[in-house]
């Protein structure tokens, strides 16, 4: 087996290692520290030691960020998709179960336990390890990428400024704060395609491991051309993800109606991790997925009488609702008709003033409409002009 | 309706080179009993870091002229921790192994009704040889399992079997340790006697290390 000395190559000196690896189906091999893509020389030199060891051993690690639900808004910045091989170092998940106990009486020898769910969090901490300068700045760009992840969304939601006359007369951006991120991680068998919240991240270049080294001019494999810039050739990263569960976890539930001791989630696949090629326990088999009824949500409530034995349907709900604003309509146009009226009383006969009133109130009715001003103003001025007899 | 899963130590045809071998021939065995649904699950018990701690806690009274408080016993609590290793010495193993685990974390959640509501409380009774035992020969001490760590180092190595782990991550993306280790950290909730011709409410032999 190879030692670390000829895994890690030092300052100018040609790494010894003869390799050949799939990458993203491409043909790789390093020979005489070469690398030939192909039967091409394939420059810069990138994924050759994640190729190498990473892919080889290990899954992808791949963090998809899932866009806003938000809608009518822009966002702040693209959306972060990364989808790359590294070396994995642990990982550790960690179910945690909410508790509370009950203390009774003295001598009593136990509490009473309530549970209240079971939250499930992982750490991952991984190696990206770089052979050469362009694979160096390609591992910082994935932590600063990773980086951001832990970092809020913001966004821009556009405003309508309104002139004098009630019209858009221009758009104004607002800067509002989107919350946390989520995302969909997979990572082989052990996370699976899980919609995720990130809740650290932390990054640490391995010193120990070495640096390329600044030559002026171009970058080469070994030493790059920007002074003051360090490259370092592992750096370690460690990321925490809180798990939210889409289906509902427990044995049981909805999907497995009268087969309480099957696994709630009711897909012919191990749970939480995958367990490849063999088949899953009985408890996990899917059974015919007869979902029960979801329990009736009450979203309108209605007044006393309409709940009677004798229920209205809607539309006959909404029609009498309908004659009902026609009457207040008229019963209020008129009563403001009468009191405008009253200022014109002293000239007009009783007669005109009832002629008025009719015509407001026929005109009320065709208007349905609350505008009841202008339609009294118009039926005076009718009145005014066309006195009746 | 299904039968509850019962998943004893791993017994393949690599059970020779297995530490299952040994923990089967020695009787090393922890189990696992979710009590909602009465699923188990077994592991050779290679334990670490095994501790049973019994705390009482006391309420205390000072009184006038006297040196030493008035003591009165609340209760006392029993909290069990312990981290298991869970070895793999093949391929097959391992998807055995890894199935073990899945029904292990998976009793960490309850049994729900058809509507989604939890009824059955993930309680877990946990036999590990004499060490935890309950008052029935055989069975073991019924837990609250507040924290479950599952870790994998890799750098202890993970499995690489005659197919090859090239081989698996283009098929199945599997990735499987040779050893693995979940540390538990559990209250005991304690058997009560049911014997009417005993005083106290704990049972007769309770706790017990067989000793």
């Amino acid at each position: 087996m190879a030692n670390d000395d000829e895994l890690v190559s030092e300052g100018t000196e040609q790494p010894s290692w003869t390799a050949l690896v799939t990458v993203h189906q491409e043909r790789f091999y390093a020979e005489d520290g070469q690398i030939v893509v192909e039967g091409q020389t394939y420059e810069p030199v990138v994924n050759v030691s994640l190729g190498i060891i990473g892919e080889a051993l290990y899954p992808p690690l791949q963090i998809v960020e899932l866009p806003s639900e938000n809608t009518g808004v822009i966002q702040d910045s693209p959306l972060i998709n990364l989808d790359f091989f590294m070396i994995p170092d642990a990982f550790n998940e960690t179910f945690k179960s909410r508790w509370s106990a009950e203390d009774l009486s003295h001598g009593r020898i136990n509490p009473i336990y309530n549970y209240g769910g079971t939250e499930r969090q992982i750490t991952l901490s991984f190696t990206l390890a770089a052979f050469t300068v362009a694979e160096s700045r390609s591992n910082l760009r994935h932590c600063q990428n990773l980086a951001r992840t832990v970092y809020g969304r913001y966004r821009r939601l556009p405003r309508g400024l309104e002139d004098a006359v009630g019209s858009i007369a221009a758009t104004r951006f607002s800067t509002i704060f989107g919350g946390h991120r989520n995302f969909k991680v997979d990572f082989g068998g052990l996370i699976r395609d899980e919609t995720v919240f990130i809740n650290k991240f932390a990054f640490a270049a391995d010193m120990d491991a070495g640096v390329f080294d600044y030559s002026a001019g171009d970058d080469t494999d070994v030493t790059h051309g920007a002074r003051g810039v360090i490259l370092p050739r592992a750096v370690k990263i460690e990321i925490g993800f809180t798990v939210i569960h889409e289906s509902l976890l427990g044995f049981g539930g909805q999907k497995r109606v009268g087969e309480p001791l099957r696994w709630a989630e009711n897909r012919k696949r191990d749970w939480p991790h995958g367990t490849g090629k063999i088949d899953v326990q009985e408890y996990m088999k899917p059974t015919t997925d007869t979902i029960a009824p979801l329990p009736t949500i009450v979203t309108q409530r209605y007044t006393a009488e309409e709940a009677s034995p004798d229920f209205l349907s809607g539309e006959q709900i909404q029609s009498q609702r309908a004659q009902a604003v026609r009457r207040r309509v008229v019963s209020e146009a008129a009563t403001i008709a009468n009191a405008a009226a009253t200022a014109i009383a002293a000239s007009r006969t009783p007669a005109e003033i009832e002629a008025a009133l009719t015509s407001i109130g026929g005109r009320a009715i065709e208007a349905n409409t609350t505008n009841i001003g202008t339609v009294i103003e118009q039926a005076l001025a009718n009145v005014e002009e066309n006195p009746p007899d | 309706m299904t039968a509850p899963a019962n998943m004893r130590v791993y017994s393949g045809q690599h059970k020779a080179i297995s530490v299952a071998g040994w923990a089967d021939n020695q009787g090393y065995v922890v189990r696992f009993v979710h009590q909602p649904t009465k699923h188990a699950v077994e592991f050779p018990a290679l334990i670490s870091d095994f501790t049973d701690t019994h705390s009482p806690s006391f309420g205390q009274e000072h009184g006038a002229n006297m040196h030493d408080p008035v003591i009165t016993l609340m209760k006392t609590t029993r909290t069990i921790s312990f981290t298991l290793t869970v070895l793999n010495a093949s391929l097959e193993e391992a998807r055995y192994n890894r199935q073990c685990v899945n029904l292990l974390l998976q009793m960490l959640y309850p049994s729900v009704d058809d509507a989604g509501n939890f009824i059955g409380k993930p309680f877990i009774n946990i036999h590990m040889m004499n060490l935890l035992e309950g008052a029935i020969s055989g069975e073991g001490v019924t837990c609250v399992i507040e924290g479950l760590d599952y870790g994998i180092k890799f750098d202890d190595g993970i499995l690489n079997a005659n197919e090859g782990v090239v081989a698996l991550n283009r098929s199945g993306k599997e990735i499987y340790p040779q050893s693995l280790e979940i540390s538990i950290s559990a209250k005991a909730i304690i058997g009560s006697n049911d014997d009417a011709n005993q005083i106290s409410p704990l049972p007769t032999n309770y706790p017990s290390y067989g000793g």
